[in-house]
């Protein structure tokens, strides 16, 4: 019987489960199908200035653990909140995620840097995927290329050139960004594939090289940088780099990904690569609350009775929230909260601020913890000593939109798991 | 308090059904139930009949996000005729009018592929039963109009 289960292998469940293997629990990993991991931009966000304005972009690029606090004085129900007191913890968090992905991940450096996102936009982020991370708007150099494939309609290299080149006017700093036109991706197939399929043809060595190619006899004069669209590779993170090399040592940085994202399904390869190495089973099966206090049910038939469990099953895209007719947290059946209050039902209108920039409750929906990350009851107490919570089926924010999606489930995570392999090998 | 517009609507209608369709039906001379005919008509754009558990099967494809995770796992496959498996809850099976044109992506469906987006899929949408509906439904076509 492992000493701790984790129920879902998203960032918060992997996290969750490596720091219970290195607090030296024996940990087996429950997980149903992909979540919300595999698909976000592969911006590690952990806080950005909650009171700053969108267009103050300055503000953005402040250290993260401050931000951090600033959100939790400003939302007394995000986790940071309930959290506050373990907020001092969020580097050494950070810094254990950073170890076991050190192939894939820069930073953190303490403080945020701010990279391109397809929409034309920029995101304070305090790690990223070493392709990306040095697109920062603070440190990129003055003239750079955009590459655009031509054909793949689901990346504009105009938005994002045009963006950039805004932002960096807000902050003083002069920008400027040409776009390259590649005809790499030619074939009427091409327009049809996904932006992983299309990622995969670059772990093709003749591919990377028709592409330096290319782009050798098309960069303008006094470029100094290259950025390009969020596809170099469905496995390898480093074909950005290997391009760099193949153009005169010229730097290549990816930006983010939006949905389909390739840099979001490497970043979940990873975390199941950083699982086995610590030898930690991952079973595909779901689970459900027991007959017995306790117990967990499998749909391999089997049983459990952990010392320690943690509930990392994500909200609406990993399935640990769901609503039909009435919200419910789906393997527990624990009340779900949103707004300050205990959702049983109510009309969904209720949730929702008529404009797009109100505070949408709806996306905040999901279950209580206390400051030990034990998962809360509708009485305010723990419905158990040894039931733990990580990442967004806590609720109180919205990973999508506040900032500080994958520094909430990395934070979560490191402590429930170190609590539950506390408790589960008392 | 109904207005007079909807009463003379409603005595119209009764009108039709207690005597203008008894009528109607008494001296057609077709003996075709009103499926039949439906299929005769319709049959060819597609316009099959879909039975109460295929309904709820068609439900499982709504749950599609278009998250891509099921074309992104290995060997999936994008030809001319095939797009891919998320193709197949956003498009095919509500392209009902285009089933004749999906015959060839749906034979080039692979169910080993489809069971690997299956397990990589977030929301459960059922990949190869809904591959198996269009299957059928692509058979029921060709018999209606080989008929």
């Amino acid at each position: 019987m492992p000493d701790v289960v984790v129920i879902g292998a998203g960032m918060a469940g992997a996290i969750a489960a490596l720091s219970a293997r290195s607090a030296g629990a024996s940990v087996l990993v429950i997980r149903r199908a992909l979540g919300a991991t595999a698909l976000t931009s592969r911006a590690i966000t952990v806080a950005a200035d909650p009171v700053a304005s969108a267009g103050d972009i300055a503000a953005q690029g402040m250290p993260y653990e401050e931000a951090a606090r600033k959100v939790a004085r400003a939302r007394p129900d995000h986790p940071y909140a309930v959290l506050e007191p373990k907020l001092s913890r969020l580097s050494e968090a950070l810094k254990f995620a950073a170890s076991h992905l050190a192939t894939l991940l820069s930073g953190p450096t303490g403080k945020n840097v701010l990279l391109p996102t397809p929409l034309g936009t920029v995101k304070p982020t305090a790690m990223a995927q070493v392709s990306q991370f040095g697109a920062d708007l603070m440190a990129l150099p003055n003239r750079v290329a955009m590459v655009q494939f031509a054909r793949i309609s689901h990346f504009d290299g105009r938005l994002v050139a045009a963006g950039l080149e805004a932002a960096a006017l807000r902050i003083g700093r002069r920008l400027e960004v040409r776009l390259i036109a590649s005809d790499l991706f030619g074939h009427l197939e091409d327009v049809q594939r996904s932006p992983f399929q299309l990622a995969e043809a670059f772990e093709a060595p003749e591919n990377l090289r028709r592409l330096s190619e290319e782009l050798r006899r098309s960069i303008p004069d006094g470029v100094e940088a290259l950025l390009l669209p969020p596809l170099m590779g469905g496995r390898s993170p480093d074909i950005a780099h290997r391009l760099g090399a193949m153009i005169n040592g010229i730097p290549c940085f990816e930006i983010l990904a939006g949905s389909s994202s390739v840099p979001g399904l490497r970043l979940q390869a990873a975390l199941d690569a950083a699982l086995i190495r610590e030898q930690i089973v991952v079973s595909q099966v779901e689970a459900s609350a027991g007959a017995r206090p306790g117990e967990l049910s499998l749909s391999s038939g089997g049983h459990l009775r952990p010392g320690g469990t943690v509930l990392a099953t994500g909200r609406f895209i990993g399935g640990g929230i769901s609503r039909h007719g009435a919200f419910r947290e789906t393997v527990f059946g624990l009340p779900v909260f949103a707004g300050g209050q205990e959702l049983k039902g109510q009309y969904l209108g209720e949730l929702q601020g008529e404009k797009f920039t109100d505070a949408q409750q709806v996306f905040r929906a999901g279950i209580r913890i206390d400051a030990e990350l034990r998962a809360l009851g509708s009485t305010g107490h723990p419905v158990s000593n040894n039931l733990f919570a990580a990442g967004s089926v806590i609720g109180g924010y919205d990973p999508a939109s506040d900032k500080t999606g994958l520094g909430v489930a990395i934070l979560t995570g490191y402590l429930s798991g170190e609590a539950a392999a506390r408790i589960g090998r008392e | 308090m109904r207005s007079w517009k909807r009463i003379e609507s409603d005595l119209y209608l009764g009108y039709r059904a207690v005597a203008v369709h008894p009528l109607k039906t008494l001296l057609r001379g077709d003996e075709r139930t009103g499926r039949e005919r439906f299929l005769s008509n319709y049959g060819a754009e597609g316009l099959l009949p879909i039975a109460v558990e295929e309904r709820t099967l068609l439900r499982g494809a709504a749950r599609c996000i278009r998250c891509g995770l099921c074309d992104a796992q290995p060997d999936a496959e994008v030809t001319r005729a095939y797009q891919g498996p998320s193709f197949i809850p956003v498009a095919y099976t509500r392209a009902t009018p285009h089933l004749k044109h999906l015959a060839g992506a749906v034979r080039e469906v692979n169910e080993a592929q489809l069971l690997r987006g299956e397990a990589a899929c977030p929301t459960r949408v059922p990949l190869v039963a809904l591959a198996r509906y269009l299957r059928r439904k692509v058979d029921e076509l060709d018999k209606d109009r080989s008929v």
